[in-house]
């Protein structure tokens, strides 16, 4: 069995129609949460954070245009309280720290965020955040996606305890922001 | 169990027919498939110059320098392919790979790569800075692949991964030069 798993369709954070005519408001930051599960610690999770223009144009173009545009990403491992409150508390950051994100990218060429994640926790969480988009030629709109992958990254595991793994990554899509 | 272990086809990257004194930047854009985090992807270059055995002056007698830029791509639902981490210099700084003398004992490189990502994708950028051609020898630059198992995969994993390396890499070679 292969063992890869790759949701259908990527986790949608963003979306400026093209000729959106209602962009927001300069200097207040866009911010879209998520939660990723990560059931095994035996599985690579392949994060890839993806800025594109929904009528495309040129690739890579520069989504920071000149240094206008922020994109921030943070990035936590996080474990349910399972005695008490059930809810998801971040335990390590993993890519910047959620009063200092990351401002990616560093280089006029990428077009998002990649990295691979190994780890026991329970999920990571994150937020992505924009701010400032009013330099992006939104004329052509724009999508910020996250495209997913979970594969078993060292010894194969057994059918069995693979499909058990996989059905326990309910990925839930996050409450993207859409502007037209 | 079938050896784990699987070769590219070797592509030309560029062909340089002896000189016709230009001065000239050359880009070589190229594309694998990207196998996962169980299998390693190596990546060769070879630089020949027909006539001579290597290691040999790949500098042509330091009017050529040799540059290379990794970057880890994704493919969107829309079809467009994303370049979304830098895995070797930037596109603007790749990094050089000669030594800037005429004295090297590598003409090429081989860089290995495990991780995500749909695709290892990069640019092989020459700088032809002089007239100077080792008595019209033409030139040439290779590239291909390995994909190497790091963890034994079931047959179904490496029949993947297998056909993967038969459509890698996708070279858009160029040749100069006249003749």
């Amino acid at each position: 069995m292969v063992q890869v798993f790759r949701p259908s369709q990527p986790l949608m954070l963003l979306t400026f129609a093209p000729g959106a005519s209602t962009p927001p408001a300069a200097g207040v930051p866009q911010v879209v949460p998520f939660v990723l599960p990560t059931p095994d610690s035996r599985l690579t999770l392949s994060f890839g954070l993806v800025v594109t223009q929904v009528i495309p144009t040129t690739m890579p173009f520069d989504i920071t245009v000149a240094g206008t545009v922020n994109h921030q990403l943070w990035l936590a491992a996080a474990n349910f309280d399972t005695g008490g409150s059930g809810l998801l508390v971040p335990s390590g950051n993993l890519v910047g720290t959620r009063a200092a994100p990351l401002l990616f990218p560093s280089d006029v060429n990428i077009c998002g965020y990649a990295d691979d994640f190994q780890g026991g926790q329970d999920a990571i969480m994150g937020e992505y955040t924009l701010t400032d988009p009013a330099g992006l030629t939104l004329a052509n709109g724009l999508r910020v996606a996250l495209y997913l992958s979970y594969e078993a990254t060292e010894a194969e595991i057994c059918d069995e305890e693979w499909r058990e793994i996989v059905s326990a990554i309910a990925l839930r899509a996050p409450q993207a922001l859409v502007f037209k | 169990m079938r050896r784990q272990s699987v070769e590219t086809g070797q592509r030309s990257a560029a062909r340089w027919f002896n000189n016709d004194g230009s001065v000239v930047t050359v880009v070589v854009p190229f594309r694998f498939a990207a196998p996962g985090p169980r299998v390693m992807l190596t990546i060769k270059l070879l630089v020949t110059i027909m006539g001579q055995r290597p290691p040999m002056d790949w500098t042509v007698g330091l009017t050529a320098t040799w540059s290379l830029w990794l970057c880890r791509s994704i493919f969107t639902d829309d079809g467009q392919r994303v370049p979304v981490q830098n895995l070797l210099g930037s596109r603007a700084n790749p990094v050089r790979l000669d030594n800037g003398s005429t004295v090297d004992s590598v003409n090429g490189a081989s860089i290995d790569w495990t991780g995500g990502g749909d695709g290892v994708d990069g640019e092989l950028t020459i700088n032809f800075i002089g007239v100077s051609n080792v008595s019209g020898n033409p030139l040439y630059a290779f590239l291909r692949g390995r994909y190497n198992a790091v963890a034994p995969l079931c047959d179904d994993e490496w029949d993947r991964i297998f056909a993967m390396a038969g459509a890698s890499p996708d070279v858009r070679s160029i040749n100069f030069g006249t003749g």
